[in-house]
């Protein structure tokens, strides 16, 4: 297994705790009707804005954790960081098929908005799309990475 | 992925070098174990600069590693 392979794993990580946690998060807040009113918009705003940092920092404890597990298991004291012209292009086929799940997300919001749906609906169908881009971009990364093997 | 039109001989020439390890070529063409693999199953083609490595690594001309099989039109 790779660097980039192991990104995978860790992107795979990232994404199902940090929606997980978003998710949980939001819906407590929502049923407490935190989101009602003026101050409600202020709060989806500082909400994306904490998902998209918790997201960074996850990102980079989850490729630490996963090179450490893998050094240990695999008893390789040096992993290589190595990122080749094969990896770059199944990132960009992953990119793509990523990007058209977005497209759909922000079209569903654009029609959820159309239909009278509240802001914070939009919002949440937004993110939402983030999440299944995300996942469809391990997803392909995966399946190119076995194809390939 | 697309069909690959390019067979190679990095298995023999593998063999021919003293049997040289997939870890090995990847250090010398400096690519990763992995992307050598999907090469030598032809399950990837190289770009031109990653081909002509390969090559040199054997120290072989570039047309004796790969061959260019024109698809069917």
């Amino acid at each position: 297994m790779n660097y980039q392979q192991k990104n995978i794993y860790a992107s795979l990580f990232t994404i199902l705790i940090l929606f997980s946690a978003y998710y949980w998060k939001v819906s407590d807040l929502y049923a407490a009707g935190a989101f009602d009113g003026p101050e409600g918009t202020r709060l989806i705003g500082k909400a994306i804005l904490a998902l998209m940092a918790v997201g960074i920092i996850l990102r980079i404890v989850g490729m630490i954790l996963i090179g450490i597990f893998h050094a240990i298991l695999t008893n390789t004291p040096k992993p290589s960081f190595l990122i080749d012209e094969h990896d770059r292009e199944i990132e960009v086929q992953a990119l793509k098929v990523g990007n058209n799940f977005t497209f759909l997300g922000m079209v569903s919001a654009f029609i959820a908005l159309a239909m009278g749906w509240s802001i914070f609906a939009v919002f949440q169908v937004i993110i939402a799309s983030c999440a299944v881009s995300a996942l469809a971009e391990v997803a392909t990364q995966f399946i190119l990475y076995r194809r390939a093997a | 992925m697309a069909k690959i039109n390019v067979s190679n001989n990095i298995r023999r020439l593998r063999f021919d070098a003293g049997e040289m390890t997939q870890k090995q070529l990847a250090q010398m063409a400096g690519v990763t174990r992995q992307t050598i693999v999907a090469i030598e199953n032809a399950k990837y083609a190289p770009s031109l600069e990653l081909a002509f490595m390969i090559a040199q690594a054997f120290d072989v001309p570039l047309a004796e590693v790969f061959m260019f099989e024109p698809p069917d039109i």
